[in-house]
């Protein structure tokens, strides 16, 4: 098999147009922000000082509250993953199971996922101010009827449950089909030697769903770094900056409090977090899967 | 097998139960986007007694939804289209035609996954300054095209490895240039592939708020995200006018995730395996 000598025209015809694009929109500015991180720029003015390693400084030092914003989306993240992924398997299993109208069921519960961030951040805003105190009033509940955007802890669970109910879809998807893949002649050997069913949910069909579930993981751990659209229209990082995320604080230092130079610093960590995440990730889900296989 | 059936009916009712818990939230809005202000405020668990249509009328007339609803189809079906070309292009001729630079290219794009969008924006609004596609919907576009590229390049690399080889070299034989392979052979054999991205990226930048956000000020141009983010600010707790806007902005997308189910689903786990 002898392959055609090419000319360089022809590679920068096939490779030319989509390294513009991601140049464009991707190298350059990646590059640009890592420069105007050691700056004082902000965003309009002409003279650019560069100050060293002083937005850094400022970052943990705590002197800007980016720290704050880590530690919201931290926590809010390591619920919201545990959350989805558990309700998420679940429901693949309430729905892998001999019922009627599985697949009206998984329309449904996928149906959330469908719809933007920003415009379910709306709609529910709409139930938290409206309709949750009418229910609270409906049945006398004290738990519905509360300012649930006006305080700390009841933001934060506000923000949980339209992240779970927005992504539990996505998880269900991927478990069926983990689910659906597990050959039955396992789970009837697993049953004839007598393994109660919930014994043979986790020792035999979990660990064969060890793949799937590291898929899961990924895309909600990645997922959960990254709000910012939920946080942006349902509680706006209220109250009193308590749910910025740390996508969202980047931005309003960088478009609303026009300290560039500042939150390019913020972008350049945020993306060394996501980094380090992804890697520790890699790392164990590597390390399981060898171990089941 | 009498028991199993009792405990299916228990479970069936129970899972009832939990979609319409899942969907009342959803199911609320519709219903208060057809009543007039005092209602919703009054009596917001209520279902309406008569639909006041001129809630929709109004909000499609506020939000301009023609015109938004145009640019945001314009922005989503180019970006879409243009990422998929671009990926099967790039992904086909780094696979048959290795070079230094295609490596080092594929090797960047891996990299650009870890990249968080928000790490790229600041920047991203002066580049796009420079070349005057600020305030322009080719600005979001070619945007969309850079960061889309890398999980799309991924997902056609892999099929294109899959590909026979003979089928190229005999029409190489047969006097064909790369161009031709590419348009006549390869492009039609990625097929699956292009539409399972296509269907996904959709659904990834119909929905973009962030995007359109930091690139699109005029209100000319505004994506249907980007007009119910400017009604809420300008009109916030006027719901008679919010609430239908929401509705209207989730219909389209809505329709489309029904038409495409099973697409859908699909894509959702090519790009599991692959990703």
């Amino acid at each position: 098999m002898k392959k055609q000598k090419m000319g360089f025209w022809r590679h920068a015809l096939f490779l030319g147009p989509a390294s513009l694009a991601f140049a464009l929109a991707v190298v350059v500015p990646f590059v640009i922000s890592v420069i105007y991180s050691f700056t004082d720029w902000n965003g309009v003015a002409n003279d650019i000082k560069f100050i060293g390693l002083d937005n850094f400084v400022r970052i943990f030092s705590g002197k800007s509250n980016f720290l704050g914003s880590f530690w919201f989306t931290l926590k809010i993240s390591v619920v919201n993953i545990i959350l989805i992924n558990v309700l998420g398997t679940l429901l693949a299993v309430a729905l892998t199971s001999a019922i009627r109208a599985k697949g009206l069921f998984r329309v449904a519960f996928y149906l959330p996922n469908t719809i933007g961030g920003l415009i379910l951040g709306f709609v529910w805003q709409f139930i938290f101010v409206t309709g949750f105190p009418a229910i609270g009033q409906l049945l006398q509940s004290g738990f519905f009827n509360q300012q649930w955007l006006g305080t700390e802890s009841t933001a934060f669970i506000g923000l949980v449950i339209v992240s779970v109910w927005q992504n539990v879809g996505y998880v269900m998807v991927i478990m069926t089909a983990a689910l659906m893949g597990v050959p039955s002649d396992l789970i009837e050997s697993a049953r004839i030697d007598g393994a109660s069913a919930v014994c043979t949910f986790f020792k035999v069909k979990l660990p064969l769903c060890m793949p799937y579930i590291t898929v899961c993981l990924f895309w909600t751990i990645s997922n959960a770094f990254k709000m910012f659209e939920l946080n942006y229209s349902l509680t706006k990082g209220g109250p009193y900056g308590s749910t910025n995320s740390m996508a969202l604080y980047i931005y309003n230092d960088a478009f609303a409090n026009n300290k560039y130079g500042l939150a390019t610093a913020e972008s350049l960590v945020f993306f060394v977090i996501i980094m380090l995440i992804t890697g520790i990730q890699m790392y164990f889900t590597g390390k399981k899967e060898r171990e089941y296989q | 097998m009498k028991k199993g059936k009792i405990g299916s009916v228990i479970l069936f009712l129970v899972m009832l139960l939990a979609v319409l818990v899942f969907l009342y939230p959803l199911f609320v809005v519709v219903m208060n986007s057809f009543k007039p202000l005092g209602d919703i405020i009054a009596r917001p668990l209520e279902i309406p007694g008569i639909l006041h249509l001129e809630n929709y009328i109004n909000a499609w007339k506020t939000v301009e939804i023609p015109r938004v609803m145009w640019n945001t189809a314009l922005v989503t079906v180019l970006s879409v289209t243009g990422i998929v070309l671009l990926s099967a292009m790039s992904a086909y001729w780094s696979e048959r035609h290795p070079t230094v630079y295609s490596r080092i290219f594929s090797r960047l794009l891996v990299l650009s996954m870890l990249i968080p969008f928000a790490s790229l924006m600041i920047p991203l609004v002066q580049v796009m300054r420079v070349f005057r596609l600020n305030n322009s919907l080719s600005g979001a576009i070619v945007t969309y095209w850079g960061i889309g590229l890398a999980f799309a390049f991924f997902m056609t690399q892999g099929a294109v490895k899959s590909l026979p080889y003979e089928l190229e070299e005999a029409a190489i034989v047969d006097g064909c240039g790369p161009v031709r392979v590419f348009w006549q052979i390869i492009l039609p054999l990625l097929q699956p592939t292009m539409v399972t991205i296509f269907v996904m990226d959709i659904f990834w930048i119909w929905n973009d708020f962030i995007v359109p956000l930091i690139l699109l000020d005029s209100s000319q141009l505004s994506t249907i995200q980007l007009a119910i983010k400017k009604l809420f600010s300008q009109y916030s707790s006027q719901w008679d006018l919010a609430l239908p806007a929401l509705v209207i902005s989730i219909v389209p997308i809505l329709v489309v995730f029904v038409l495409l189910q099973k697409k859908i689903v699909g894509g959702i786990l090519a790009g599991a395996v692959k990703g």
